[in-house]
């Protein structure tokens, strides 16, 4: 009897659900939703026997009912949706200053004046640093360079970028290279060198002139002119490669203050004026510095979920007439809702990235389990250090604050998550509920993060049970 | 200060189920259990600012329901879980697709299977040590005695 036929009662596997849109959404483990109308929820919890034998069919298919599994289908895409539990940290940043030349209103690295040259990263301590992210057993790694202002240390930049290159051959793993830089000390000296290395540069992006000027406000001048004058360069230079090193595209972040959160459409214009494919909004968090400062430039959830809709709207309605850009976090998502692999997303996944996805090595040699959890040290707070560059690999991924992480992003300890329709895709964030909530577990009843993504979650499913959305939001990503 | 108080039958709730009920409510409010006689629990509950009394009420009620049918499926499938988990963390992950329906043959050794690996993992756990948590500290070797080292 195939599965779907009349006749064959069975009980419902694992799930959890929510109601989106007025539909009961339902997920299980392997990554598989459905939408089931109040009726055929209550079938489906009172036995299968009564179900359509097409959602029957459906519904065995995706591992929902438990004595229709394919138990090598099913735990195969358990397995590449979890893929990352089998590699070490592939993030690996450099913090090599703590100086900047700007005055961002919410610095949340904790940046410090120019002239404090203590805060440079040494060459040594760099070498040592990059000797480390090559002993992480991933088959593949990235070594971020940002700061404060990294182009503010260059001698040690370029250095550790040469050292890191030549590594690279003789240890035999692949190596991505990238800079996160305000753009302002770049010149055609610093960027033949970058280009010549496969360096990817990524640089910020605040949306129109009047907002990102007021962002990062610059002694010098205009740093909206500065960012957009070379993304354009490093674009020009992309689309008109001819082989020899790869060139990428450059790209740029986008930081949500209270100021941007006026000019949804204008932000995504601005992206789509320079022909950047990716605009990620990311929600500002109360961490470190940006956490003095909050109610000067922070916003609650659903200030945030406000914006972030017309902004998906306004992009969805572009794409339909033929304009490309995508909302990174949307795209990420998608990937592991529709494709249900592991898009390399550090932050919603569990456990978390930190640590076992990524380790961030400040300026002094301290090793972190994330950029997040070196701005908390640098306010005199150690609870994610996990050595230092002069540590073993070993004592590294050892270390109390690794399993710290790993244990309180769990989301099958979280109470609330476990729960949870989103859960097969989501992720907490120790460090957040540490500094929000003043505890590594939190308490998601009450935690804005969350909220944020729980509503972005809510829209993404919403828009799936439109048609029309979820045929331009299928094309977000590679076809499975 | 306004509360309010429900009174719970265990005969129709475990307290687990009523425990999670309660920690659900906690954005809101405050959520003291405490038993009212054998088989019950009562479960007294303070807005923490002018939430609607009414409301955290028929609130905590609803996640009554819900929590309860989370335990049942939970309890059936937990056995079921381990088991993929497990597989998915050893296999090698070559694995043949099957796009269309099993065979009356198949399903028949569909069914067996599971039964064989719910009954062996059951047996697994029943063993001092077994890799599941199914009972807390306390159900398994009694509350610890004071000064017991
Ligand atoms: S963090 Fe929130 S949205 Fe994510 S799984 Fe937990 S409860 Fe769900």
């Amino acid at each position: 009897m195939a599965p779907g036929a009349k006749g064959k009662n069975s009980r419902a596997y694992l799930l959890n659900w929510r109601k989106v849109s007025g539909k009961r959404l339902i997920t299980n483990d392997f990554g598989y939703f459905r939408f089931l109308s109040e009726k055929e929820f209550t079938r489906l919890m009172s036995g299968t026997s009564n179900l359509r034998p097409a959602l029957h069919q459906d519904l065995s298919k995706k591992g929902f009912v438990r004595n229709w599994m394919d138990f090598d289908s099913l735990s195969e895409t358990w397995r590449l949706k979890n893929a990352f539990l089998h590699f070490g940290p592939g993030l690996h940043i450099f913090v090599i200053t703590l100086r900047c030349n700007y005055n961002c209103l919410y610095c949340q690295s904790g940046a410090l004046p120019e002239r404090v040259h203590k805060t440079d990263m040494s060459f040594e301590t760099a070498r040592r640093a990059v000797d480390i992210a090559f002993q992480s057993p991933a088959p593949s790694i990235t070594i971020e360079f940002q700061g404060g202002e990294p182009l503010l240390n260059w001698k040690t930049l370029k250095k550790t970028i040469e050292y890191a290159r030549k590594k690279e051959v003789s240890e035999n793993k692949e190596l991505s290279l990238a800079l996160v830089t305000n753009f302002s000390l770049m010149d055609a000296e610093k960027a033949e060198f970058l280009l010549a290395n496969e360096v990817s540069l990524c640089t910020s992006l605040d949306g129109p002139r009047k907002v990102h000027d007021r962002n990062r406000p610059y002694s010098k001048g205009s740093s909206y002119d500065l960012a957009v004058k070379w993304i354009k360069y490093f674009m020009r230079r992309h689309d008109t490669q001819k082989g020899g090193s790869r060139i990428f595209k450059p790209s740029a972040l986008l930081t949500v203050t209270r100021f941007v959160l006026r000019y949804p459409e204008e932000t995504v214009d601005e992206y789509v004026k320079l022909g950047l494919e990716d605009i990620f909004v990311r929600p500002m968090s109360p961490i470190g510095y940006a956490a003095r400062v909050w109610d000067k430039i922070g916003y609650n959830s659903r200030e945030f979920l406000s914006f972030y809709g017309k902004v998906l709207e306004y992009i969805l309605k572009l794409n339909e007439k033929g304009v490309r850009i995508r909302e990174k976090n949307a795209s990420l998502l998608l990937e592991k809702i529709l494709n249900r692999r592991d898009p390399g997303y550090l932050d919603l996944r569990y456990p978390c990235g930190a640590a076992v996805g990524q380790i961030a090595y400040n300026w002094d040699g301290g090793l972190y389990t994330c950029d997040e959890g070196r701005m908390i040290a640098q306010q005199g707070d150690d609870v994610f250090r996990i050595g230092t560059v002069h540590d073993e690999y070993e004592s590294i991924v050892k270390s109390g604050a690794c399993r710290l992480c790993a244990l309180s992003s769990n989301l099958e300890q979280q109470p609330v998550c476990f729960r949870c329709a989103y859960k097969p895709y989501c992720g907490v964030c120790p460090v957040y509920n540490h500094e929000a909530q003043k505890s590594v577990w939190g308490n998601m009843l009450s935690n804005e993060r969350c909220a944020i993504f729980m509503g972005i979650f809510d829209l993404i499913f919403k828009f799936l049970q439109d048609k029309k959305k979820e045929r331009i939001l299928k094309k977000w990503i590679p076809e499975k | 200060m306004k509360e309010i108080s429900v009174k719970v039958g265990l005969n129709k709730y475990s307290l687990e189920t009523i425990r999670y009920s309660a920690y659900s409510l906690t954005d809101e409010a405050y959520v003291f259990l405490r038993f009212a006689g054998r088989g019950a629990v009562e479960v007294k509950i303070t807005p923490k600012s002018n939430a609607n009394l009414n409301t955290l009420r028929k609130r905590f009620l609803r996640e009554l329901e819900d929590e309860k049918l989370r335990e049942r499926l939970f309890r059936e499938n937990a056995a079921l879980r381990e088991f993929l988990v497990i597989k998915a963390l050893t296999d090698d992950g070559k694995v043949p697709k099957t796009e269309d329906g099993l065979t009356p043959e198949q399903e028949k050794e569909l069914d067996e299977l599971i039964k064989q690996v719910e009954e062996e993992i059951e047996r697994e756990n029943k063993k001092e040590g077994g890799k599941q948590v199914t009972m807390t500290w306390e159900e398994r070797y009694g509350a610890r005695s004071e000064g017991k080292k």
